[in-house]
């Protein structure tokens, strides 16, 4: 736990305000960092990672004497110093080889932390596939794909998945421009079978290729980028549910109100249904006929109405016309 | 399909560099990775970035001719249960089974499967902006529940005004009756009320000043107004300033109570 600072100057007050919570938050940043035995797979997968999250990271470039599972203190720390809410942690040993620990945090406490641990055989990194990488910063698209990520029920591939997305998915956006759709993270989980071990977690990067096809959508081929990861699910340590549930609230008012009887058909025109007033039929100009004309007599009754003697007034005004 | 320009590589001459390297060569790879160095160097992922050297093997080169029945087949892969999409994590999930031990040939045509669709209903569900140089895809508000990275801002503290005005019912001050200027009838314009040539500091520099006759009778002397208008407002301002500060306490005091 940090000390409180109370800020003495506009310039760290701006700074603290800026860490404290908000309604919409910032996108996350993701911490690096390795134990003290770390094998050379490790880091090289920590550094693909690391270039694929480019800018939203902060490295750590010494040993750390970490253990997530039996004491996360440390990094409860280093998350609260950097304001990093991600994390992942390369270690190797003999019981657990080339592990990476992904962990979350929420309000700079551990929310849960779960360990993949690279399959060294078929690991490559990003510059072994020699072609053009994606470039910094963009959001990727991203897809799930297996029957064990759809479990129903808590299991370390669900955690996985949302942990995976939570790394990887980048800042929240409004809008996305076609030309920034270059590459796919592609994470895949075979079926399970009876009698093998659990089935490993397929990571892939792919650069998205776009052709016409004659239709209104291209064609999309993909062509490896790097890195790829087979992973084996190692330790997994779940959320605290009542702490999950306050880390899932939605603050109330930041949806915006329906606007009423505005709409956005497919196209994306705005259409509006207006309400008219109660039209008055009776001033309605109909077909003019001889027979529903008002006689003269009528009229000139209908211009004075209120004379004292009428008689006299009709007289003099047929005078005067004459 | 004007609108892919942007979207579409440029890369359909060059090809003959070097191949990607293939999948089952492990011996070739532990030699690479004793030559790689341990990365670290921004420098080089920033090289790596700029290089962009489009590069492509024959066969993603292959285009489709044009309202072929081939273009038309092969754009969609037919999946028994159908996708769902997150639009505003950019993300697809893909619940059909894969094989127990899924090649490298499964996982690109899964993934390619699922770019394709994922395309698709973005361009295709999605209100579209063009401009001259790009085209921007409106993304909906992301549907896959994340946990936060800090618990919601807890409500400010109310001051001790602020509470009473609740209790008796006061609305705050409108944005007109809070800014800082007010009609001066005298001089016909506008004038700061407080500040620099503020209204409240009227009195302090009158040249001129008339006796009070009953304050002169009772008190023995006539006093300076100048130098007391000045004195009130300086303790006016000490005044609010310990009030200012006494609601911090409260604040301080309410929230160890709460926690």
């Amino acid at each position: 736990m940090l000390r409180q600072i109370k800020p003495r100057n506009a310039r760290s007050k701006r700074a603290l305000d800026k860490r404290a919570p908000h309604l919409t938050e910032n996108p996350k940043a993701t911490l690096f960092l390795r134990y003290t035995a770390c094998s050379q797979i490790t880091q090289l997968a920590l550094a693909d990672i690391l270039s694929i999250k480019r800018p939203l990271v902060v490295k750590f470039n010494k040993k750390n004497d970490i253990r997530p599972f039996e004491d996360p203190s440390s990094l409860e720390f280093f998350s609260e110093k950097n304001d990093a809410s991600l994390m992942v942690y390369g270690s190797n040993s003999k019981k657990r080889p080339h592990c990476l620990t992904f962990i979350r945090c929420f309000d700079h406490k551990i929310l849960d932390m779960l360990e993949l641990h690279i399959d060294a055989d078929t690991m490559r990194t990003l510059d072994q596939f020699k072609n053009r990488k994606c470039a910094v910063g963009l959001k990727p698209l991203i897809c799930f794909s297996g029957t064990p990520f759809e479990s129903p029920t808590a299991t370390p591939y669900t955690m996985a998945k949302n942990l995976l997305l939570d790394l990887f998915r980048g800042p929240d956006v409004q809008n996305v421009d076609v030309a920034g759709l270059q590459y796919i993270i592609s994470i895949s989980v075979g079926d399970e079978v009876e009698g093998h071990p659990p089935p490993r977690i397929h990571f892939r990067a792919y650069l998205i290729k776009t052709r016409k096809s004659g239709q209104k959508v291209p064609r999309v081929e993909v062509e490896e980028m790097g890195p790829r990861f087979d992973f084996r699910v190692g330790r997994c340590s779940e959320a605290d549910e009542a702490v999950m549930k306050e880390a899932l609230k939605k603050p109330r008012h930041l949806e915006p109100k329906q606007k009423k009887n505005i709409e956005t058909d497919l196209i994306g025109d705005k259409v509006g249904r207006i309400h008219m007033g109660k039209q008055d039929l009776g001033a309605l100009q109909t077909r003019k006929m001889k027979g529903l004309k008002r006689s003269r007599e009528a009229e000139e009754e209908d211009v004075i109405p209120d004379a004292g003697d009428s008689q006299n007034v009709i007289a003099d005004s047929k005078r005067s016309k004459l | 399909m004007e609108m892919f320009e942007g979207f579409e590589d440029e890369d359909e001459d060059e090809n003959e560099e070097e191949e990607e390297e293939d999948d089952d060569d492990d011996a070739e790879m532990s030699a690479t990775l004793e030559q790689t160095d341990i990365a670290d160097g921004s420098d080089e992922n920033i090289e790596r970035a700029s290089k962009a050297l489009p590069q492509l093997d024959p066969e993603a080169i292959w285009i489709p001719p044009v309202n072929s029945s081939i273009a038309q087949h092969e754009l969609y892969t037919t999946k028994p249960t159908p996708y769902t999409y997150d639009l505003g994590n950019l993300t697809v999930y893909d619940p059909n089974p894969l094989p127990p031990f899924p090649t490298n040939a499964d996982l690109d045509s899964t993934a390619r499967a699922a770019a394709q669709s994922l395309i698709a209903e973005l361009l295709t569900t999605r209100p579209i902006r063009r401009s001259a140089d790009s085209v921007l895809i409106n993304l909906p508000a992301p549907t896959t529940p994340l946990p936060r990275e800090k618990s919601l801002p807890s409500a400010k503290p109310k001051t001790k005004w602020q509470e009473f005005a609740e209790k008796k019912g006061i609305a705050p001050k409108r944005k007109s009756e809070r800014a800082n200027l007010v009609f001066d009838e005298e001089r016909k314009e506008w004038v700061p009320k407080w500040g620099y040539k503020g209204k409240n500091k009227e009195a302090e520099g009158e040249w001129l000043v008339e006796v009070d006759p009953e304050k002169e009778e009772r008190d023995g002397e006539a006093g300076d107004k100048r130098r007391e208008g000045r004195a009130a407002r300086k303790e006016r301002i000490k005044r609010e300033e310990r009030k200012r500060r006494a609601n911090e306490r409260r604040a301080v005091q309410g929230k160890g109570l709460a926690s």
